[in-house]
């Protein structure tokens, strides 16, 4: 009942309680005539270590094309606080299930703090080449940082070159 | 985009804007500009076959114009849904308030108010006290009983149900179907209401009220209890539809939850 209560009450005020990222992953041709397939996992940072194998469902991997082009994921999370870990692994089958994917080349990405309740937020990451193996932890550029001020959002106008004000708070916070 | 032949497009608002007459006061700029873009939300509407919204926005545009071509749409577009009735009243609205319509759309909408005044089918309700005001509804349209006998009501053609109720009968419904210009008449049998066993005294409405009998099903707890679990089972599904309303719609359909 006092779910539904509040449930009740955010619903007359208006208010959202989920938080949604825009994820943009900025993709690379494929590099050759043998098709690639990249399989985007968005996961919790906090208990998703880049180095375990990442199970659950995820959204459906994509083959590369003959030009670059830009995945468009959006990630819902009815937490803030977070921070978002992302794996790109490159696969050479359509579902990344086959053995030879067991060991996909993957590039890694962590973006600080990117929901904030009842806001629309947006990052990109970018995703210059089909990598060749899974780079090492800790060395540079592995995971790739996409740092809080980075994540757009609750701005209008032309966009700002940081999405912090100058006390280092996000302009979605409060 | 054939039914779009008739209607008058935002170009006839803008050169029959300064020739709208001085039904209301002078609408402001922001007014003006306002209704320009309902105008042409109104036509966007048409193009998408959504004529109800078509409705709503050209009315408003008239409201905040008084340009007598967004009236003329509010009418033409209730034809299209065949709220053959309101039409009429509209097209005679128009008719009136704006005697010097232009010419042309003057011609065409006497020539629609004939077409619709056709259509529009009437009910006659016979048999009823002509001293005694009733709560009519045909449909859920309250229908004012001003004590004409027999009271007439205008109605679009189609299925319809009618509702007759005052405190001293029993609720009296009639249920059937009226063709486009039907003129019907159907006689009321109005039940004198059945309290504590007895009947209203006198037959006229004026006799003293007895409560209800105990054993009825008012005073029953179960009936309270299964109107008070109807009750909360709406209210969650009301609250739980208005939660997922609030909530934000991911932009893209990959999408993952957290």
């Amino acid at each position: 009942m006092r779910a539904l209560a509040l449930a009740l009450f955010a619903a007359a005020a208006g208010c959202a309680d989920n938080a949604v990222l825009e994820l943009m992953v900025e993709l690379p041709a494929s590099p050759g005539d043998d098709p690639v397939y990249v399989q985007v996992q968005p996961r919790r940072a906090s208990n998703n270590p880049f180095t375990d194998e990442w199970r659950g469902d995820d959204v459906e991997p994509i083959a590369l094309g003959a030009e670059p082009f830009v995945d468009h994921i959006s990630v819902v999370s009815e937490e803030a606080g977070v921070d978002l870990a992302v794996k790109v692994r490159f696969c050479a089958s359509p579902t990344c299930t086959d053995l030879a994917d067991v060991d996909a080349p993957e590039r890694w990405y962590l973006v600080e703090h990117p929901f904030y309740v009842g806001e629309r937020t947006e990052a990109d990451l970018v995703v210059s080449e089909v990598a060749s193996a899974t780079c090492v932890e800790g060395t540079a550029g592995c995971p790739t940082v996409v740092d809080r001020c980075a994540v757009r959002g609750c701005t209008g106008g032309d966009p700002p070159s940081t999405y912090c004000r100058l006390d280092g708070r996000h302009l979605c916070e409060d | 985009m054939a039914r779009m032949g008739r209607l008058l497009s935002l170009c006839g608002v803008l050169l029959l804007a300064a020739s709208a007459e001085a039904q209301r006061a002078e609408p402001t700029d922001a007014e003006l500009q306002e209704a320009r873009a309902l105008f042409v939300a109104g036509e966007a509407a048409i193009e998408s076959g959504r004529w109800a919204d078509a409705v709503e926005r050209f009315s408003r545009a008239y409201e905040l114009s008084g340009v007598p071509v967004a009236l003329y749409n509010v009418a033409y577009s209730l034809r299209s849904l065949g709220r053959h009735r309101e039409s009429r009243d509209t097209f005679r609205r128009l008719l009136r308030d704006h005697p010097d319509l232009d010419p042309d759309l003057g011609a065409e909408s006497e020539r629609y108010l004939r077409e619709e005044e056709a259509r529009v089918a009437v009910l006659s309700v016979a048999g009823l006290d002509a001293e005694t005001r009733y709560d009519v509804r045909l449909d859920v349209r309250p229908i004012e009983d001003d004590g004409a006998r027999p009271l007439r009501i205008d109605a679009d053609p189609g299925g319809h149900t009618l509702t007759i109720r005052s405190p001293a009968t029993e609720p009296y419904i009639w249920e059937g179907t009226l063709a486009e210009g039907q003129e019907l008449t159907v006689e009321a049998e109005l039940v004198p209401a059945r309290i504590g066993g007895g009947e209203v005294g006198g037959g006229g409405g004026g006799g003293p009220v007895t409560p209800p009998d105990e054993g009825g099903l008012l005073s029953s707890p179960w009936f309270w209890i299964a109107v008070g679990v109807v009750v909360l089972g709406a209210g969650a599904g009301v609250g739980y539809l208005l939660y997922q309303d609030a909530q934000l719609d991911p932009q893209s359909r990959r999408v993952y939850e957290l």
